[in-house]
């Protein structure tokens, strides 16, 4: 064994890698998927009534994210208990994030000084984002699918953060960094205000949180700004006729409001974001010096008297090198390189094999 | 008027599970690097190659190569050595040999090289071995002398991890617990002896017996039990 070098033969990198959060490295989700064993709405304490995992294909399946809502009275869903009606999938959906983001149980959501009581999640599976979601790079379109078109309203809102139009501007809260969400694409606003090009008497759209995989979406404004809005039908899971995103708020009712943001996200056909992770690597630098390796312990290279096979290579050896070894002080292997194909040594020869050790 | 190659060639280390458990127990820190020619054979080096003796190892210079493995044991066999040029020999761990044993009873191994720098000369002595039990729970304490003592039944988790310990002689208790022989009668385990100074490396087979049975326990000068496994 030789040692290295401390001063010269060892590098730390950390590099920040970006790829598509969907499974398969898939750039953007054109549908939503969702599994009848999960999406059980029955009971107030079915998972169903609390969120749907939404999948990347029906075959096979894996979870891309999940929805929400959340209502701070506890409306729009089944109460555990009839005499308790605000104490409900949707208020503990609300109070849940309203606690991982404000810390307490008082602060309500206000999207650009607009409170609604309602909130949509969208919540991205931790096993798909590594790190974080990397901001810029949202583009989620809502579409209003077969729902009249109305005066003044958008078919399809195209969604996505403020990181690059207010770059360096993000809140930090108790779930990391806070950005709008807002009309345009790939980090970029889409004119000059929160709300677009329509008045702003129902908020912002929505704050996204990279750092903790989630974004919390105002109702009131989607709903205000998404066509459909209008019809306002019951949700039917099923049928495809949903009143775009404006949310029922009956009392101890199964409203599953969530599955109008689910159908909205499957009519636009188009969910792309980006997750982001550091990788910490550490290199190592093996020199090879020309009067060293030049003999092997293979059983091969010698017989069974220690005499070389070869006669020829008493005075010029040639071994191929197709392993590294690292080890600490006590003589452990603590971790092993193979290389793609033998090298080849002789007293003529030197290398330098750079090591790499991913964390 | 061609390019020169200044590249370095890149290489991804795994971790070996001896690696993970130092890393969980904040005990990593590389320090030392050694290489090897682990899946060469040496019979696929044609000397009377038709197209003449620069196409000798074209056989193993095309060889795909196997991805690494993560058991410590197997991995860094066949060591590539430094020795002076026209060494006729190539240095071989000798004085010990395949071992049978009975629980809790001691076992001395003091290795010894033959041909050390290449020369004729054999029985002698490098500056340190490196011993690797490749399964620890089989044993109560390896000691490599100079206080250098591992109790390698305590950071057992019910599999089979090496234990590695650097000295000239070692003594090994082998383990007085039942339990881990379930239903067989003896339990095998292998031992190698890896010379620091020349890589030259050899493994043994020691047997250790769940009842008492005598049995050889040094290995070593009079060593006893069946020939060497060795290379």
């Amino acid at each position: 064994m030789e040692p290295f070098d401390p001063n010269n033969d060892f590098l730390s990198e950390t590099t920040k890698v970006a790829t598509s959060t969907w499974t398969n490295n898939t750039n953007k989700l054109t549908s939503a998927i969702t599994a009848s064993t999960q999406a059980v709405f029955t009971t107030a304490t079915s998972s169903g009534a609390f969120f749907v995992d939404v999948h990347n294909d029906a075959t096979t399946s894996s979870v891309q994210y999940s929805v929400a809502y959340g209502h701070k009275a506890g409306s729009g869903s089944l109460a555990f208990n009839a005499s308790a009606p605000s104490y409900s999938p949707t208020s503990v959906i609300y109070n849940q994030y309203r606690q991982l983001i404000y810390g307490d149980s008082t602060t309500n959501f206000s999207f650009n000084g607009y409170t609604p009581d309602d909130i949509y999640v969208i919540n991205v599976n931790r096993s798909r984002y590594k790190h974080n979601l990397k901001p810029g790079t949202l583009n989620l379109f809502l579409g209003s699918g077969s729902a009249t078109t109305v005066a003044g309203k958008a078919s399809t809102l195209h969604l996505t953060d403020d990181s690059i139009t207010t770059t360096g501007s993000a809140i930090i809260t108790n779930a990391g960094r806070q950005f709008n969400i807002v009309s345009g694409s790939s980090g970029v606003m889409s004119g000059s205000t929160l709300t677009g090009n329509h008045p702003a008497d129902s908020g912002s759209y929505g704050f996204f949180y990279p750092d903790s995989g989630f974004m919390i979406l105002n109702p009131s404004a989607l709903s205000f700004h998404l066509s459909g809005g209008v019809v306002n039908t019951a949700p039917a899971f099923d049928s495809g006729s949903y009143g775009a995103l404006t949310p029922q708020i009956a009392s101890n009712t199964a409203n599953n409001n969530h599955l109008k943001l689910l159908k909205s996200i499957d009519s636009g056909s188009n969910f792309e974001i980006d997750s982001e992770e550091k990788v910490s690597a550490q290199y190592y630098f093996a020199r090879v010096k020309n009067r060293s390796y030049n003999y092997s312990s293979n059983p091969t290279f010698r017989d069974s008297s220690g005499n070389l096979v070869y006669s020829d290579m008493e005075s010029n050896p040639k071994v191929y090198i197709t392993t590294v070894g690292l080890y600490d002080t006590p003589g452990n292997l603590i971790a092993v390189a193979k290389l793609s194909q033998p090298i080849a040594k002789e007293f003529s020869k030197e290398a330098l094999i750079r090591i790499k050790l991913d964390y | 008027m061609g390019y020169l190659d200044n590249s370095s060639i890149t290489v991804d280390a795994i971790l070996t599970k001896k690696g993970r458990e130092l890393l969980s127990k904040g005990e990593f820190n590389i320090t030392h690097f050694a290489l090897a020619d682990d899946e060469i054979d040496y019979a696929l080096y044609n000397i009377n190659h038709p197209d003449g003796t620069q196409f000798a190892g074209q056989a193993i210079e095309n060889m795909p190569i196997l991805e690494a493995f993560p058991d410590e044991n197997n991995m860094m066999r066949h060591k590539l050595v430094t020795l002076n040029r026209n060494s006729t020999k190539i240095p071989i761990i000798s004085n010990i040999s395949n071992l049978e044993k009975s629980r809790n009873g001691d076992i001395t191994i003091t290795p010894k090289t033959d041909y050390l720098n290449g020369g004729a000369t054999t029985g002698q002595i490098e500056t340190n071995y490196i011993i690797t039990v490749a399964d620890r729970r089989l044993f109560q304490s390896l000691d490599a002398g100079a206080g250098n003592v591992i109790n390698t039944d305590t950071y057992s988790d019910g599999t089979a991890v090496s234990a590695t310990a650097t000295g000239q002689s070692f003594n090994l208790v082998t383990t007085n617990s039942t339990s881990i022989f379930g239903t067989n009668t003896s339990l095998i385990t292998t031992v190698t002896i890896e010379g620091k100074d020349t890589g030259a490396r050899k493994t043994i087979a020691i047997t250790i017996n769940k009842e008492s049975t005598g049995g050889s326990g040094t290995s070593g000068g009079t060593s006893a039990g069946s020939t060497a496994s060795g290379y």
